[in-house]
């Protein structure tokens, strides 16, 4: 019995062990854990580009910040945004070079796919344009007269484009996207986030694509195409409503993102904090001061850089965040006025911003201090929105910029060091 | 029929196989009749008998004795087997299901007794090997229970690839996973600076129960490890575990209890005067340091010593039982191990159960079986690098040491003036957990298809299954300092790993011996699957007292998958032309599913030699080698994918493009050394020499390719360079005690010396920087000219990066000492590592709390360079430690035998005790990054390591 139940095992394991062999998987399987290119839609494309435009946001919108000196960034941990950001030369190999322009290239990446792409109807291509030049215009806020890469192949031997050639860029796009939108019917074939809220059919987003056109012109000093752009928003800019616009929305949803700029104003360390001459500098009783900044009783400080003021502008990590709002735009307008030497009515739009704000009217407004009036308000309205230090560049006035500290400069920041050969 | 008639016209021998000192029985020694395979093996008295047919000449093999032989006819045939000291007659493995008795080996295959690992206790298995081998560079990746280390043979064989060995325990390729734990998410490390995995996660391999093993092998270089082909680059550690003998079981139960304490420090600046204190803080902070009146009260606390300072409980006790009869042998063995940190609420634990059973089925058939069920659990505390200033390391370089952090009388901490996180109240608090629950099986099935006088084919079946859940958890209370700032505050990160292995090797063996000559084929198809599949949930906003991650605001959740299908397929011919002459060829075939063509085997072949010249002048023996072989190391899995990335906003899905694009072409590295090595033994055994050395060449090399991000995508995937690695290894052995009489005092001695270089020879893409945070803060130098891990900064000379100073020693030298003496033996291992460097961030951290210990004399200039000048940072990390002492007394066998113990033993045992070295952070064998092949040696303040001591008993029933 034993040996007969001993053959009839070393029968039966060696099939086993070929149907085990035989049964096994193909070696052919597709990538577990990640769609391929082929399958992405008009839609995720799209969404997929409004949703990295956070991405590397919070990277770069400190870079402007503390270059701009709005806020310093004392993250002990790191000693870069104190050093690097304040005193430069900003590493082209590092995070605070690469990882925003990186981030904004991969949206234009997406918006790309979708102008190259069969099924994109006119609509989705004036979304495409408009968010393109939308991210060429943050990449260039960082690098400045450095310019940008307008060849989107990853062919490095091609020369980078002048910051000249980039804005003239931006307007094509936009005024092609323009053209687009207008020919887009009365809804898009995709849907937008609640970010775009009032911006979300091809007729208003037509709205957010000439406010930024206004943005473009204002930056090139073409105060004619801006008043143009401007005008046409009439209903936005001037709809009573300063926060009016198109936002970055957050949320704790799955593979969605946090608003990094929050943080409790009120705990024992902070990182983002403002630069002590926002207050300094402040006129009397300005609310845009006492709603956004918290004066706290403790010190941070951190490499010889120390403020007491900590923004209060968010109160949660899923507050949005503004792309442009109605504000800016009156104070583009005003900017086409002063560009246009029409000081007061420059001034009227200022002393409607600051009667708003309980900050007493300006009078006088001249050719002598229009420029840096206009730049005060923007500085006190657009808190924290990253722009002072392009307006400051615009208006060859970096050189009023406060430094802490020996040694410190204002930077620009440079291509990264894989965009160029060698 | 016709069998019988030969035996009829045979004679009988039969006799004893003995331990000719001890006088015990040798149960399943192997007699057979030389040069045929006519044999039996011993009974559990010892004994045999065999038919022969005239005159013979009979051998005896039995593992750790020399091999003897016995010209005879008839009658009895006794043998008293002598220890093989010198090991020439030990087998080493040559193929997947082929050994070859070291004496002819071509390779240098480095082994190790199972009893060399557990002089004393080690928690892994992987730390257990520290110093045992020539050309095995062990580092301890951070000091947290539970280990984290880098096994690396024989240098630098990649820049992206899996750096780790293989490791087969009984036949079977078993997983030696990096699990992230979590915590580089809530650390933020992976944040900003660097996108890459720094949990410093622990090795799956360090599972394995030392006490298990019977013998380890290590196959270091492509020549030697070429049969195993695409997976082999970096070597084969090759893990037999104890089986049983026949005879009545022994029991063995040993207890060891001890303690652990910080090893090493970094050091503090003391501030002397208040002045002192105000100018680096100013006047806020300064006052802190005064007393009720106003004046400086010239604290000095050492919160090194406060935090790391705890001393640890360890026990461990082990149960082991073999027995058996001549069908069925087992072996059991049972270890528990509780060891406690050095840090408040951190430690590790482990229960391993492993049961062996060989069994014969009949005359033709052989099976054996291992089990292996274990869980192993760590608390590891939050160390390693930052960008919230939450773990212990960078919480104390911003604590100046005359401020108070400690406790208060109501059990709650002071908020940190100077920081995010007290750490005192973290280590309290925060929870840093992993539990892995492993079972590894697997089977062995031996089936003689044919057998004659001198012939013998036999068909091998191998099969296994190695399965692991693996649960971290990373929990910070919403009251903790360090969540303050957070409008969602407490955190929970909860990971799940699940992994699935298998295994099945089907192989035939043909033996065949000549006059002079034997031939040995073997011949052999493998399968192996690995599927891996992690879901990661990271809660925010925790309900308070709560730990579970649906009891949070928001969650964040991250699932990755990895699977990998391999097949391969052997041929092996092995020569042996008398007992001098030994030839090898081979060749292997693989294709596996993260190759980008699975339609074309990747072929990796062998050829190997050895010649033993016997007595040449001076030498007992002295033998030859020179062995060529090819290797691989595989794509990552997703290597050959380019696929988009969710991206998500208000509910929608979205999609972009991934950073790292695919490369549907992808093959695997291919490494190819050519090693030539000298065995011999001089004065009559009284030294023996094994000297080696190899150069191993690399080519397709796999890159992560820079590409311009303004194409989408960051990396690529590519096959782009090439590389060369060449050594050299010494081992020699010293028994002086053969020559010189020490009054009974019995004395071994082996050391171990390496050295080995790499060179980036070729690369088809611009040099580049890789690893670390950024150029000025240390990083790794990618070009042609350079050793891959060159470590450089901000100085340059000429347009090229200076090398500061490179990861790979310039040599390490290991020695142990064994003596004994009557009832009493001590044994001892000191590693030496000479040269080597690593990024010291630690100071750099320190230095900008301003609270390095030579803060005054260096640390501001440190910092006012930071930026221009990266070599103070650059520090080189040569050590000398103790690695293991153990000193066992045996009580006599009169003291004991009315207990019925048949022996007892108590002991004292070190691991860790001593280390010196001129590194000024925590542990010189520092790394970041895990082991990642290029840039690791990043010091951002590990776990410290510690020392421990232990009291053992041992006893055998």
């Amino acid at each position: 019995m034993k040996t007969k139940k001993r053959n009839t095992l070393m029968k039966i394991l060696p099939m086993v062990l070929v149907l085990f062999w035989t049964g096994c998987e193909d070696l052919d399987f597709p990538d577990p854990n990640n769609p391929t290119d082929d399958t992405a839609t008009i839609q995720s494309l799209v969404t997929g580009a409004e949703a990295q435009m956070r991405s590397g946001f919070g990277i770069w919108i400190r870079d402007l910040l503390v270059v701009g000196r709005e806020a310093y960034y004392l993250e002990p941990a790191d000693p870069r945004y104190t050093g690097e950001l304040l005193r430069g030369p900003i590493d082209p190999g590092g995070f605070l070079c690469y990882t925003p322009w990186a981030a904004n290239y991969k949206v234009i990446s997406n918006c790309q796919t979708i102008l190259n792409s069969s099924e994109a109807d006119a609509g989705a291509k004036g979304f495409a344009r408009t968010v393109n030049a939308y991210c060429l215009m943050r990449v260039l806020a960082l690098t400045n007269e450095n310019g940008a890469r307008l060849n989107y192949d990853g062919d490095i031997n091609v020369a980078t484009a002048s910051k000249e050639e980039v804005l003239a860029e931006i307007v094509n796009l936009l005024d092609a996207g323009k053209t687009n939108l207008e020919e887009a019917g009365s809804d898009f074939s995709f849907t937008l986030s609640s970010g775009f809220d009032g911006f979300n059919t091809p007729a208003t987003f037509v709205h957010f694509n000439r406010g930024l056109r206004a943005r473009v012109a204002v930056l090139q000093d073409d105060w004619s195409a801006a008043q143009t752009a401007l005008t046409s928003v009439d209903a936005w800019m001037n709809g009573g409503d300063h926060d009016a616009g198109v936002y970055h929305v957050f949320s704790s949803g799955a593979n969605d993102v946090d608003n990094q700029m929050f943080e409790d104003p009120n705990a024992a360390t902070l990182k983002l904090m403002v630069h002590p001459s926002f207050l300094t500098d402040a006129h009397e009783g300005d609310a845009r001061l006492t709603n956004n900044v918290l004066e706290r009783e403790a010190t941070v400080t951190y490499d010889g850089l120390e403020s007491y003021l900590a923004p209060t502008l968010y109160s949660s990590s899923y507050d949005p965040v503004p792309m442009m709002r109605a504000v800016e735009l009156q104070l583009l307008q005003a900017e086409v006025h002063i560009g246009n030497g029409d000081y007061g009515s420059a001034e009227s739009i200022m002393n409607s911003i600051r009667t708003a704000a309980g900050v007493a009217e300006y009078t006088a407004t001249d050719a002598s201090n229009a420029v840096d009036r206009v730049l005060h308000e923007k500085r006190y309205s657009l808190f924290l929105e990253g722009h002072r230090l392009t307006d400051m560049r615009h208006y060859g006035k970096t050189g009023e910029l406060p430094l802490d500290r020996d040694g410190d400069a204002v930077v620009s920041f440079p291509i990264p060091e894989t965009e160029t050969p060698g | 029929m016709s069998a019988q008639i030969v035996i009829a016209q045979s004679s009988r021998i039969t006799g004893t196989v003995t331990d000719a000192e001890s006088g015990d029985p040798l149960v399943a020694a192997h007699v057979f009749v030389k040069g045929t395979f006519v044999g039996t093996t011993t009974d559990v008295d010892g004994s045999y008998s065999l038919d022969v047919d005239g005159n013979v000449t009979l051998v005896v093999a039995y593992m750790g004795y020399k091999t003897q032989e016995l010209a005879t006819s008839s009658g009895s045939g006794n043998f008293a087997m002598e220890p093989d000291v010198l090991r020439q007659d030990e087998v080493v493995v040559t193929g997947l299901v082929s050994t070859v008795k070291r004496r002819n080996a071509a390779n240098a295959v480095a082994s190790v007794s199972g009893d060399d690992l557990v002089n004393a206790p080690t928690q892994t298995l992987d730390q257990a090997l520290g110093g045992q081998f020539a050309g095995v560079n062990i580092r301890r990746n951070t000091g947290a229970p539970g280990g984290g280390t880098n096994v690396n043979l024989r240098g630098q064989s990649t820049l992206t690839g899996s750096t780790q060995p293989l490791y087969v325990i009984d036949g079977v390729i078993v997983n030696n996973d990096a699990n992230q734990s979590g915590i580089d998410v809530v650390t933020a490390a992976t944040g900003a600076g660097s996108s890459r995995p720094q949990g410093q996660p622990t090795n799956r391999i360090g599972d394995i129960n030392p006490n298990d093993i019977e013998s380890v092998e290590v196959l270091k270089g492509a020549s030697a490890a070429a049969i195993y082909g695409a997976k082999a680059s970096n070597g084969v550690v090759i893990i037999n575990t104890k089986r049983g003998k026949g005879g009545p079981t022994k029991f063995n139960f040993s207890t060891k209890t001890g303690s652990s304490s910080l090893l090493r420090k970094m050091g503090h600046r003391v501030f002397d005067t208040y002045t002192e204190a105000e100018e680096q803080y100013g006047a806020d902070i300064a006052a802190l340091g005064n007393d009720a009146n106003g004046n400086w009260a010239g604290n000095n606390f050492d919160y090194e010593e406060i935090l790391y300072g705890e001393t640890g409980q360890l026990t461990e006790h082990t149960l082991s039982a073999i027995g058996g009869n001549e069908e069925t042998q087992f072996y059991l063995g049972g270890q528990y191990m509780d060891e406690g940190g050095i840090i408040k609420n951190t430690g590790y634990k482990k229960i391993s159960g492993r049961l062996n059973v060989n069994h014969r089925l009949s005359e033709k058939a052989k099976l054996s079986v291992s089990t292996n069920l274990v869980r192993s659990e760590s608390d590891r505390g939050v160390t390693g690098n930052d960008n919230t200033n939450m773990t212990y390391g960078f919480s104390i370089g911003f604590t100046p040491s005359f401020i108070d952090i400690r406790k208060n009388a109501d059990g709650s901490y002071p908020i940190h003036p100077l920081n995010p996180s007290n750490p005192l109240e973290t280590s309290e608090y925060f929870v840093n957990n992993e539990v892995t629950h492993r079972v590894l099986g697997s089977m062995k099935f031996d089936y003689n298809l044919f057998r004659a006088d001198n012939m013998d084919l036999g068909f091998l079946a191998v099969a296994g299954a190695d399965f692991y859940n693996q649960e971290n958890e990373v929990f910070i209370p919403p009251f903790l300092q360090i969540e303050s700032s957070n409008d969602e505050a407490g955190q929970s990160v909860m990971t799940t790993t699940d992994n699935l292995n298998t295994n099945l090797s089907l192989n035939m063996v043909h033996k065949m011996k000549m006059p002079g000559m034997t031939f040995n084929t073997t011949a052999g198809l493998q399968y192996e699957t690995y599927d891996w599949n992690s879901v990661f949930v990271h809660a925010t906003g925790m309900i308070p007292t709560q730990t579970n991650v649906d009891k949070a605001s928001s969650q964040a959740v991250y699932h990755d998958r990895k699977k990998r299908q391999d097949r391969g397929q052997f041929f092996q011919e092995e020569v042996t032309v008398g007992d001098n002459l030994y030839v090898a060829f081979s060749m292997r075939g693989d294709v596996s599913s993260t190759m980008g063509d699975i339609e074309t085997k990747e072929w990796y072949p062998k050829a190997a030699a050895s010649y033993q010249l016997g007595e040449v002048a001076v030498f007992d023996n002295l033998k030859l080698r020179g062995a060529w072989g090819q290797t691989g190391n595989m794509p990552q899995s997703k290597a050959k994918y380019t696929t988009m990335a969710s991206s998500n906003i208000g509910g929608i899905n979205g999609l972009v493009a991934s950073s790292t694009k695919g490369n549907s072409a992808i093959k695997p590295e291919r490494t190819t050394e050519l090693e030539f090595g000298a065995d011999f033994s001089v004065m009559g055994g009284f030294a023996t020499v094994e000297a080696t050395m190899y150069q191993q060449n690399i080519e397709d090399l796999i890159l992560l390719v820079d590409e311009a991000p303004s194409s989408g995508a960051s990396y690529s995937w590519q096959n782009g360079g090439e590389m060369k690695t060449s050594g050299m290894e010494l081992a020699l052995g010293l028994n002086p005690t053969m020559l010189f009489d020490f009054g009974g005092l019995d004395w071994n001695f082996h050391m171990t010396y390496y050295t080995n270089e790499s060179e980036v020879t070729k690369l088809n893409v611009d040099p580049y920087n890789y690893g670390g945070f950024a150029t000025f803060l240390g990083t790794y130098r990618i070009e042609e000219g350079y050793s891959p891990t060159s470590i450089v900064g901000s100085e340059m000379t000429d347009g090229k990066h200076d090398v500061l100073g490179d990861e790979n020693p310039d040599y390490r030298l290991s020695f142990r000492n064994s003596f004994s003496l009557g009832p009493v033996s001590l044994s001892f291992l000191i590693d030496r590592k000479e040269g080597g460097h690593a990024i010291n961030l630690a100071n750099l951290i320190y230095d900008l709390g301003g609270t390095t210990v030579d803060f005054e004399e260096n640390g501001g200039d440190r910092l006012a360079n930071l930026g221009a000048v990266t070599a103070p940072y650059v520090e080189s990390t040569s050590y000398t430690a103790l690695r293991d002492l153990s000193l066992t007394y045996t009580v006599p066998g009169g003291l004991t035998e009315g207990y019925g113990l048949s022996n007892l033993k108590i002991g004292l045992a070190l691991r860790n005790w001593w280390m010196a070295s001129d590194y000024t952070g925590l542990s010189p064998e520092v790394s970041q990054f895990g082991n990642e092949a290029i840039g690791g040696s990043v010091d951002t303040n590990p776990f410290p390591l510690s020392k421990s001591m232990y009291l053992t008993l041992s006893m055998g029933l």
